[in-house]
C-alpha cells in the first residue's frame, strides 16, 4: 500500500512574478522520471517543508509534457515562502488529485470557459489542451473577467491563441496596463456581461467555469438563460483540501469530498448540495 | 448460539500472561465516574463494569497527534516506527466496536487508504465486553447495541454488579482466529455454556434491552435534517454552542484532522496531523480569508448533516453509534437525541 502523504522532491525550473503578487511556477521531478499523468482540472499538493502544504491547481496541459505549471497568489505563509524561491530550489509535490474535467464527454462539442480572476489558472490547462488537439473540440470560447486590466493573468498567452479560440475579456476598471484597451476599448463590467450571445449551439456546448465563491450563481444563471443544458454546466470549486484523499474532512460538502469527487462538479451536483456554491440568503435555487 | 465459559480466575491469569507479550490496554477508573483505556497493571485495578471512557478507542488507531514524517536538513525523509508488539484493547463495548468498523470503512475509502491508520489497525486486536446502558446511551436506536463482528474475542459479563465472587463466570465468543491465538490454546479447554446458562445470557440481554431510557427512530434522521435546513432550531443551537469541539473530539467516528509542519532547532522539520473539529471557526476557511461556514449555526448543522445524512449516503450508514459521549461531554447541554426529537416533532401537524 502506498503512503499517499509522502511528498516527492521536485525542482523549480522557472519562477517569475507575472503580475504583482502572482507567481508563475514551472516544475519537474528532481529525480527525473517525468511528470505523472494528469488531466486538466486536477490539482497537486505543493509543500515547502517546515512551512506547510497547500492544494494548487495545474495550469499547464498534459499535451505539453515534461513540466508542470502552476500560478500561485501570495496570500499566506506558504505562498509567501514559494514566492521567495528561485529556479533550482526544491519543493515537495504530491498528486495529482481530484477528478478533472469530463474530457471524453466534452469531445466534439463547443466549449465556453468562464473565468473570474484567479479562476483562469485551471481553465488555462483546458484551453491549451483543446488548442493542442485540433479537431477534437468545436468552437472554444474564453470569457475572462478581472477587477482591473492590471490583474489579468496569462493575457499575452491567451491573446496569442485568438486565431484558434474566441477570447473575450472584461474588467471592472481600466488602469491602462497591458493590451486590454487596444483590444476591447473602454468596455467595463463583469464576466457575466460577456455571456449573452456567446453560446451558438446550446445543446452542444459544455460550460466550464472557475472564479471566486460569489461568481458561480451569476455565471450559472446567465448560461442557463442562453438555453444551455444544465447537464453541460461544470464548475471548478475550491475548498480547503488538505489531504487530497478524502480523509481530513475539510473539503467535505454534503456527502461529497471536493478533493476526490471534485473539484469539478456538475450543475446537478451543486443542485443536490445546496452548500456547494454560494447563494444569498432566501434566494431561490438557480433554474 | 455456542459460547465458551471462562472463570474470573482464568480471565485474570490470561490477562496477566497476555500483558507480557502484547501492549495491553484496559478500562481503568480515572476519577469520579471517569474511565480511560490505560496500560494493564493488575486485574484488581481494571473496571469491568464501566460505562464509557472519556475518549473512544479511536485514539489507538487515529491518535490525537501523529507525526507523518520527519525531514532532516539533508532532505532525507523518515516515517516514525510503531512499537513492534501487537496492541490488545480489552473491554471494548459494542458501540465502540461498531465505531472502529466505521473507521475501517472510512479510512480505506475512495481506493485511497490512509497508510497511517492501516498500519495501526493491523496491529490492533479487539476484545469486546458487554455493558448496561446509562441515561446517555442510544446505541440501540443506531443499531449498534451489539457487535455482529469487528472483535477478535467478546466477553459477556451477565452479572456485572457482582465482580468479586470466586465462582464468577464470563461467557466468551470467538470472533476471529486471532482471538483463538490470543487465548493461547485455552479455547480448546474451555467448557461450552449449558442450555440453562444460555437462557441466563438471554435474560441478561432482555434486561439490557429494557434498561434504555433514550430512544429515537433513526429512519427519520436524514429526512428530519433535509426538510428542516432553514429551521430556527439551528440558530438556537448556534447560540447555545460554544464551538469547543468536544463532541467531535469525543466521538468514536469523527475523523477530521489538520496537517501542519513543525520545525526543530537543527533545521529539520516534521509534518504532523492533529484532530480537528468541524465546529471550529477556521474549519472551512480557505486562502484569501473566505469562510464557507462562518456561523456556528451553519457549522453545527453541517455536523449533524454530515453524520446522519452525508456519511450515510456515501458509506451506507450514519457515522454515529449512539455511545452518548457528545451528550455527556457537551458543556452547554446540547442533546443529540433531543435535537432530533424536536426536528421530528415539527413535522407533525400543529394541533397535535
Amino acid at each position: 500500500m502506498n503512503n499517499l502523504y509522502l511528498t516527492a522532491d521536485w525542482t523549480i525550473l522557472e519562477i517569475r512574478e507575472i503580475i504583482p503578487g502572482h507567481f508563475f511556477v514551472s516544475l519537474s521531478p528532481s529525480g527525473g522520471g517525468g511528470v505523472p499523468e494528469y488531466s486538466p482540472g486536477q490539482f497537486f499538493q505543493i509543500s515547502v517543508h517546515g512551512i506547510g502544504e497547500a492544494p494548487v491547481s495545474v495550469s499547464s496541459s498534459p499535451t505539453r509534457p515534461g513540466t508542470l505549471e502552476m500560478c500561485i497568489r501570495k496570500v499566506g505563509r506558504l505562498t509567501a515562502a514559494i514566492a521567495g524561491l528561485r529556479a533550482g530550489n526544491r519543493v515537495g509535490i504530491r498528486g495529482p488529485f481530484g477528478n478533472g474535467f469530463p474530457l471524453e464527454r466534452m469531445r466534439g462539442n463547443d466549449l465556453v470557459l468562464l473565468a473570474g480572476g484567479l479562476g483562469i489558472v485551471p481553465l488555462r490547462s483546458l484551453v491549451n489542451y483543446a488548442v493542442d488537439l485540433p479537431g477534437e473540440f468545436g468552437q472554444v470560447t474564453v470569457l475572462y473577467g478581472a477587477g482591473t486590466d492590471a490583474q489579468l493573468l496569462f493575457i499575452d498567452d491567451l491573446l496569442g491563441l485568438s486565431r484558434d479560440i474566441n477570447i473575450q475579456l472584461i474588467v471592472q476598471e481600466i488602469t491602462g496596463a497591458g493590451p486590454y484597451e487596444e483590444r476591447f476599448g473602454d468596455r467595463t463590467g463583469f464576466v457575466t456581461d460577456l455571456i449573452p450571445g456567446s453560446v451558438t449551439r446550446p445543446t452542444r456546448t459544455f460550460a466550464a467555469m472557475c472564479g471566486p465563491p460569489v461568481f458561480y450563481r451569476y455565471a450559472v444563471s446567465a448560461l442557463l438563460a442562453e438555453g444551455l443544458s444544465k447537464r453541460l454546466v461544470y464548475m471548478s470549486l475550491e475548498r480547503r483540501m488538505e489531504c487530497g484523499i478524502g480523509k481530513c474532512g475539510h473539503c467535505g460538502v454534503g456527502y461529497r469530498y471536493t478533493c476526490v469527487d471534485g473539484p469539478i462538479f456538475n450543475y446537478w451536483d451543486a443542485f443536490n448540495m445546496p452548500e456547494l456554491i454560494e447563494m444569498r440568503e432566501g434566494e431561490p435555487w438557480i433554474s | 448460539m455456542r459460547v465458551l465459559k471462562i472463570s474470573r480466575d482464568q480471565l485474570k491469569k490470561w490477562l496477566d500472561e497476555l500483558s507480557g507479550t502484547v501492549d495491553l490496554y484496559v478500562p481503568m477508573p480515572a476519577g469520579k465516574q471517569v474511565h480511560r483505556f490505560e496500560p494493564y497493571t493488575t486485574f484488581e485495578e481494571l473496571d469491568l463494569s464501566y460505562t464509557r471512557t472519556v475518549l473512544p478507542p479511536k485514539k489507538f488507531v487515529f491518535p490525537p497527534e501523529e507525526v507523518l514524517f520527519n525531514r532532516a536538513p539533508s532532505g532525507e525523509t523518515t516515517v516514525p516506527d510503531l512499537p513492534a508488539r501487537d496492541l490488545v484493547l480489552f473491554g471494548v463495548h459494542p458501540c465502540d466496536i461498531n465505531g472502529i468498523r466505521i473507521l475501517d470503512t472510512f479510512f480505506s475509502s475512495f481506493d485511497k487508504p490512509d497508510w497511517y491508520y492501516q498500519r495501526r489497525r493491523a496491529r490492533l486486536r479487539i476484545v469486546g465486553l458487554s455493558c448496561l446502558p446509562d441515561e446517555h446511551c442510544f446505541c440501540r436506536s443506531m443499531d449498534c447495541d451489539s457487535a455482529a463482528s469487528g472483535f477478535d474475542l467478546f466477553f459477556h459479563d451477565i452479572d456485572p454488579e457482582n465482580q468479586d465472587r470466586g465462582e464468577k463466570v464470563f461467557f466468551v465468543s470467538l470472533g476471529t482466529v486471532e482471538g483463538d491465538i490470543m487465548l493461547a490454546d485455552r479455547a480448546d479447554t474451555l467448557p461450552e455454556a449449558e442450555p440453562e446458562e444460555l437462557e441466563a445470557l438471554l435474560e441478561y440481554t432482555e434486561r439490557r434491552e429494557s434498561a434504555y431510557t433514550l430512544d429515537l427512530d433513526p429512519s427519520i434522521l436524514p429526512q428530519a435534517i433535509k426538510l428542516h435546513q432553514a429551521d430556527p432550531l439551528w440558530d438556537r443551537l448556534g447560540e447555545q454552542c460554544l464551538a469547543c469541539g468536544v463532541c467531535s473530539l469525543g466521538c468514536p467516528t469523527c475523523t477530521c484532522f489538520n496537517i501542519r509542519d513543525t520545525n526543530d532547532l537543527e533545521g529539520g522539520s516534521s509534518r504532523v496531523r492533529n484532530w480537528d473539529a468541524c465546529l471550529y471557526r477556521d474549519f472551512a476557511r480557505v486562502a484569501g480569508d473566505h469562510n464557507f461556514r462562518p456561523h456556528r449555526s451553519e457549522r453545527i448543522q453541517n455536523r449533524y448533516y454530515h453524520k446522519q445524512v452525508g456519511f450515510a449516503e456515501a458509506f451506507g450508514k450514519p457515522s454515529c453509534v449512539g455511545c452518548g459521549r457528545c451528550i455527556k461531554l457537551c458543556p452547554t447541554g446540547i442533546h443529540f437525541v433531543e435535537v432530533f426529537q424536536s426536528l421530528a416533532r415539527e413535522r407533525l401537524p400543529v394541533d397535535e
